[in-house]
């Protein structure tokens, strides 16, 4: 055996006067961590196979009745599950175990790492419960509730506190490459989940984001890209910077390019959330840096992809042989696969024609099923083994996993680009009369059916190749027996420190985890708040479209029923300034119309059409009883439609008992509903909804019964869909105001 | 229109500018110094996660001795 010649726990440069010391690493949290993980892994994953399915049988007994199964409910508790479930406890399973080899040292606290554990589980029950329950802000991937917003935010603090602690007690002087992913990871995601959460309580259980609209847009894109490069991309790669060299037993390729890779990424990560808004309302300046960042992210990313898989120079005969060193030789491909369709989707005309469609859902999915996925499961089946003292139950089945998982992958992937494709040129043909070809949305939906199936079945694979890991790794617990507290030793860390001559200044701060800290945030604070301050300043000076009012209590009420049925999931409200967007719907959206939107709700897939003109283009309004039976079965209005029903709105009575807090929180946060408004609220709901209820039962008078409905949700969801894109078709009207 | 409601804003174009230039001077600081840097240091730290693992064969050059 030949150690590293050169190298000491002390350190060069320390003073040699130091006794070694016996400590025990902490296996047992691990081993917790990498539990969860496995188990949310498998129900998140469930639950999408779940909402795939709902695309092909829209009408399957069982999810076309019960509100909680619906398509908007749980796909949030799919996204949920998979981010913060299964790959969270995955990021934390690899930073408690690879944080105490680097550092040489038990994590500081027991009591911390258990509270962090028990904490963490118990908000992804929570979502698990009240997402179903349609417990939503109605902000992709920040849809849970203020409560647990704040249970969040303390069991972070808590991880945050153990980690710094633990780093401050270290044994190594040197901070090693994947520590400082783990800092930055650790600072970005509190700036981002406190600035995206900043929302006014309107009761127990609800809420709205004190950002409305345009701003309330940016905020939201610059949390939700962000939460993809800060909380499945940066901690993974500092567990890629410590697992790949642990798997395949060599030092990083270049220690130089991680560096670069580290400060490079961090720093413009940050500015590319706007390429989910482009063509939207949102300023062009902020979309054009959105698009330059993000074409200049390419060049970190490939930099960390290839510092990962040249790693493995010299051990490419056992990539052949090795499942662990396979997945994550896959993991770290499907990491720059990613990573370079990320910027050609941000470029302006390639995503006018993806944006909206399935290609996304296929960018995503290469990123999660590739990346996340396999890294944690290249992770999962190198630590077991390690940490239970034995060997892996079946190389075999590992291998029928690897490839049941890459076929898995590509059969998500492929049907995906492929409806993405078809769908985005479907939307833009036009005839030679210069009509729209396909100028009934349902057609371009019903064409990619088959899409869905392959995905499906995709999806299938993957998850049965999850099972036999599940299988597999029991199999190999059972074999040994956990070491939960692995003796180790370690010389403890001189107090002083003799830097060497010549170091270079970089070292400094690599020996030093609050500079890193404050300069990560420094360099992240920079890109949020170029981005955001202009446009913040920009709301008072917007020239304001007068027309448009704030919506009438029953319209509010059903905006809230549009958010906690996940509408937003499948329907967007923006349109593009495309012809082929303006034929289909009607005028280009302004930012002036959104003023009152907390929060927004432009969507980010259109699995059914753009409802922002639903109710105001003449071409698109429909009656109030075609929403009631549309609502009820979508399929007896629309042949061949994938919508799910929503006959409980027809059934649930509306709970007016907080309209009144509703009024008044909005009004809080400047929606200008005129002072003791509230008293007349609850009046001027139901006027409105006998209106509707009447209106109905003249259009049906074969369903008698109607006029007797008022009090029904569906009046409010009705009311809500009528108004949109009302406003901007009027001049300033004073009947519209709430007065 | 941007236009005209971001000149409200003294000095708003430059916030753009200051971010690219911050960054050009950070990230050819950081790939200076990089590539100044001593290569028998960089063959210590890079080892860093190997040394805890008693079964590791790994020079700093990453070539396996039997």
């Amino acid at each position: 055996m030949l150690q590293n010649p050169s190298s000491s726990s002390t350190s060069t440069g320390t003073v040699r006067q130091t006794q070694v010391e016996t400590f025990y690493y902490d296996n047992a949290i691990v081993r917790n961590f990498a539990i969860a993980s496995v188990i949310w892994g498998l129900a998140g994953m469930l639950v999408g196979l779940i909402v795939s399915f709902q695309f092909v049988l829209p009408n399957f007994f069982l999810w076309d009745e019960i509100s909680f199964m619906s398509f908007g409910r749980l796909r949030p508790l799919h996204t949920n599950a998979v981010i913060f479930a299964f790959v969270g406890n995955g990021i934390f399973m690899g930073v408690y175990y690879s944080l105490q080899r680097l550092t040489k040292a038990r994590m500081y606290s027991d009591v911390l790492s258990k509270l962090h554990f028990w904490g963490w589980q118990a908000i992804i029950l929570a979502a698990l419960i009240t997402l179903p329950l349609g417990i939503t802000t109605g902000k992709e991937y920040a849809e849970l509730e203020w409560p647990i917003d704040l249970a969040i935010a303390v069991v972070w603090i808590i991880f945050g506190l153990n980690m710094f602690l633990t780093i401050n007690k270290r044994r190594e002087r040197h901070i090693y490459v994947a520590i400082w992913f783990y800092i930055a990871t650790w600072v970005t995601v509190t700036v981002l989940h406190v600035v995206n959460s900043l929302e006014l309580p309107a009761s127990m259980w609800q809420s709205y984001s004190v950002f409305a609209g345009v701003q309330d847009a940016l905020v939201q894109w610059w949390y939700g890209h962000n939460a993809v490069a800060f909380f499945l991309t940066t901690p993974y790669l500092g567990l890629m910077y410590y697992f790949i060299p642990k798997a395949s037993n060599r030092p990083v390729y270049s220690y130089r390019l991680s560096i670069i890779h580290f400060w490079a990424l961090i720093f413009i990560y940050i500015w590319a959330g706007p390429h989910h808004l482009l063509y939207t309302a949102l300023p062009d300046w902020a979309q054009s840096l959105g698009v330059v960042f993000s074409i200049m992210l390419i060049f970190p990313s490939w930099g960390g992809m290839l510092n990962g898989l040249m790693t493995l120079r010299g051990a490419w005969d056992r990539v052949r042989t090795d499942p662990i060193l396979k997945f994550m030789v896959v993991a770290v491909t499907a990491y720059g696969m990613a990573t370079f369709e990320g910027p050609m989707l941000s470029i302006k005309s390639f995503n006018a024609l993806t944006h909206y469609t399935d290609w996304t859902i296929g960018h995503v999915h290469i990123g999660t099923l590739g990346w996340n996925g396999f890294l944690t499961f290249g992770v999962l089946y190198w630590l077991i083994p390690k940490m239970w003292k034995t060997k892996l139950h079946s190389q075999k089945l590992a291998n029928f996993h690897f490839w049941t998982g890459t076929l898995g992958i590509i059969f998500y992937a492929l049907p995906m680009y492929w409806a993405g494709f078809t769908q985005g040129t479907m939307w833009k043909q036009f005839d030679a009369d210069g009509f729209l070809v396909y100028g009934n949305f349902l057609e371009t939906v019903t064409q990619i059916i088959p899409m869905y199936w392959t995905r499906g079945l995709g999806g299938t694979l993957y998850l049965v190749g999850v099972f036999v890991m599940v299988y597999n790794l029991v199999a190999t617990a059972r074999k040994g027996s956990l070491v939960a507290n692995e003796k180790a030793s370690a010389p403890a860390l001189a107090k002083e420190y003799k830097s060497h001559q010549g170091e270079y200044w970089h070292r400094w701060i690599e020996r030093r985890p609050m500079q890193m800290l404050f300069g990560s945030l420094v360099l992240i604070l920079i890109g949020g708040l170029v981005e955001m301050i202009p446009t913040f300043l920009v709301q008072d000076n917007v020239p304001q479209i007068t027309a448009v009012q704030p919506y009438t209590p029953l319209e509010l009420e059903g905006r809230d029923i549009y958010i906690r049925e996940g509408c937003y999931t499948c329907h967007s409200q923006m349109i593009r300034p495309f012809r082929s967007e303006t034929e289909r719907y009607g005028e280009y959206s302004k930012a002036g119309e959104f003023v009152y939107d907390h929060p927004f709700q432009w969507g980010s897939k259109r699995t059914g059409p753009d409802l922002a003109r639903e109710g105001g283009n003449p071409k698109l309004r429909k009656s109030d009883s075609w929403h009631y039976r549309h609502m009820y079965d979508p399929r007896s209005t629309s042949d061949g439609s994938i919508m799910p029903r929503y006959s409980w709105l027809h059934e649930n009575t509306l709970d007016i008992s907080t309209t009144e807090s509703k009024i008044s929180t909005m009004r809080t946060l400047g929606v200008p509903y005129p002072e003791g408004y509230e008293a007349q609220a609850v009046a001027d709901l139901q006027q409105q909804a006998q209106e509707i209820a009447d209106r109905i039962q003249e259009e049906l008078p074969d369903s008698p019964g109607i006029s007797e409905k008022s009090d029904k949700e569906i009046m409010a969801v009705i009311a809500y869909l009528q108004r949109l894109g009302v406003d901007i078709t009027k001049t300033a009207d004073p009947s519209l105001s709430t007065k | 229109m941007h236009k005209e409601v971001l000149a409200n804003i003294d000095g708003v174009s430059l916030f753009p500018v200051i971010a690219i230039v911050l960054f050009m001077i950070i990230f050819s600081l950081i790939t200076f110094y990089t590539f100044k840097m001593d290569k028998r240091k960089i063959g210590e730290l890079s080892f860093i996660p190997l040394e805890d693992d008693p079964t590791s064969t790994v020079t700093t050059h990453g070539k396996t001795q039997n």
